[in-house]
């Protein structure tokens, strides 16, 4: 009787796991089959490498090099603002503050993550836009730095989790060996902790640029969403914002409908390299 | 002469009372073993020698002495830079074999490249482990076997310079082998350092030991020359536990 239930149960299992991957593989080939229409029109590589997105005009005008530099460069910003942050925190929360004391912070930063974004969005808007009219003498605060500080934020949460799992491992394997040398934490943590937390750190840095490359709704509603070619304190227009913007305008079946799609597969393949790399990357740090 | 002296020492983890009153004196340059049975806080007496037992959340009460002076009045890095200690578990840190051994030297200051050099050779050769070694200073310490290990852990605790060497079981993850090495490198230490070893193993207190403690239930049940303590014990139990009675 057990012996067919346990059965049962691997074929269950089995199944789930199969559909969890046709879900990844249908994603796939739905928003390639749905970008294919444009690409027979527009060739990708001019797609990618052409700086003019005008959907009212020729199919010539249809291009993002722009906007995948603005996705990129206020992700960038993002990461460069939340990592040394993140690795700080996790250090801290690591050696410093000891079991309830670090539980407690880190339920809290849990909790921001838990924020939705467009309140992350408003936000954004209220506060941070208008501190960088006031303050950077700009004429409207919607920005890629607007959009970089917002994500980074955003992105936090995520590092920090990521990160300070592996540093409290670590502390705790080494901090009774290190202390009977008579050695300090702050030498323990630089010299132990955080280059064996390297792993870690980049899978932090994955997780992290793959959630503000996607982010929509905050970044949105701060970056002045202009297909124009990015400056730090200029608007800027990140893919998934594009998206979101223009797929309700986009008539059905028509080629500006199609290149919204073949918009997100790009960004869909920007992200799948950037994971590969880190991969191998991750794969050539010995630890 | 005594280097360390314990007068009338309790220890407690939490509310639990470990040690009972240990009142005993240990020898300057000589190796005094403390044996007794599982739980009759062997470990606990060495980790409050050098207070590391803070760090495992537990606490001790009456006077520890070192070199005349009252431990807690010691800054606790000083402590722990002249009484070091190796533990049960060989325990080197994710690092080459080079910069396990300078960790401590470096930040004690000596930035030095050829002092740093001689620091790892002269303790690696110490610790027996040099001529083994001396091709891949630079590979993981964790690629070593777990003899090695050990004995690298006993070099690192060399490398700040102490006077005192504590040991907990440090052959007990260990075959007759790496024992018999890291025996008789303790006995040529001897010479130069004070040293306490924890041990389960009568033979090893027998082989290597100028002094026995015998701790039974937190209790000091007798404290001697190691060949009073195995031939002509004074109280019946440490003559039970030797006979292998209980334990």
């Amino acid at each position: 009787m057990y012996k067919l239930l346990d059965r049962l149960l691997a074929r269950v299992i089995k199944l789930l796991t199969l559909f969890s991957l046709l879900l990844l593989a249908f994603a796939i080939i739905f928003i390639f089959r749905e970008s294919l229409v444009f690409f027979q029109e527009v060739s990708i590589f001019k797609f990618i490498t052409g700086t003019t997105w005008n959907p009212l005009y020729s199919p010539d005008t249809l291009s993002i090099f722009n906007i995948i530099l603005g996705t990129l460069y206020v992700s960038l910003i993002a990461i460069v603002i939340a990592l040394p942050i993140g690795i700080g925190c996790g250090l801290l929360l690591a050696g410093y503050t000891g079991g309830r004391p670090s539980r407690l912070i880190r339920g809290i930063i849990d909790i921001l993550a838990s924020i939705p974004s467009v309140v992350y969005g408003f936000i954004g808007l209220l506060v941070l836009v208008k501190f960088l009219e006031n303050n950077l003498a700009m004429a409207a605060g919607e920005s890629v730095l607007a959009g970089g500080i917002l994500l980074a934020v955003m992105v936090l949460p995520y590092i920090i989790s990521t990160c300070n799992e592996s540093m409290t491992k670590a502390y705790q394997t080494h901090s009774p060996y290190s202390h009977a040398l008579g050695v300090s934490k702050n030498y323990l943590l630089r010299k132990i902790v955080f280059p064996e937390s390297k792993r870690a750190i980049l899978a932090a840095t994955v997780l992290a640029l793959g959630r503000a490359m996607g982010e929509t709704m905050a970044v949105m509603m701060v970056i002045g969403n202009a297909p124009i070619a990015p400056k730090l304190l200029g608007k800027c227009q990140t893919i998934p914002s594009l998206i979101a913007l223009e797929m309700g305008m986009a008539q059905v079946g028509s080629l500006h409908y199609h290149g919204l799609y073949a918009a997100g597969f790009v960004l869909m393949m920007v992200l799948l390299i950037i994971n590969l790399i880190l991969y191998f990357v991750r794969k050539t740090i010995v630890t | 002469m005594n280097v360390l002296e314990l007068n009338n020492l309790d220890a407690y983890y939490g509310d639990r009372k470990i040690l009972y009153g240990i009142n005993m004196s240990i020898k300057k340059n000589a190796i005094t073993a403390i044996i007794g049975p599982s739980g009759c806080g062997k470990s606990t007496l060495l980790l409050g020698l050098n207070s590391m037992l803070e760090e495992y959340g537990g606490r001790t009460e009456g006077q520890i002495l070192f070199k005349g002076k009252e431990l807690s009045s010691y800054q606790k890095e000083e402590i722990r830079r002249q009484i070091g200690i190796v533990f049960q578990k060989p325990s080197p840190f994710p690092l080459s074999i080079y910069k396990n051994l300078t960790y401590a030297p470096i930040y004690y200051g000596i930035k030095d490249k050829g002092k740093l050099k001689e620091i790892v050779e002269t303790k690696l050769n110490v610790a027996g482990l040099y001529e083994e070694v001396k091709h891949n200073l630079h590979a993981s310490a964790l690629k070593l076997s777990g003899g090695q290990q050990q004995r690298l852990c006993i070099a690192r605790a060399l490398t700040v310079e102490p006077e005192v060497l504590l040991l907990d079981e440090p052959c007990s993850a260990l075959d007759i082998k790496n024992t018999a090495n890291i025996e008789q490198m303790l006995k040529k230490l001897a010479q130069d350092y004070t040293i306490v070893i924890v041990t389960h193993n009568l033979a090893q207190a027998k082989r290597i030991s100028n002094y026995t403690a015998f701790l039974l239930d937190g209790q000091l049940i007798e404290y001697d020359t190691t060949a009073k303590v195995f031939s002509a014990p004074n109280d019946r139990r440490t003559k039970e536990y030797i006979e292998g009675i209980y334990g």
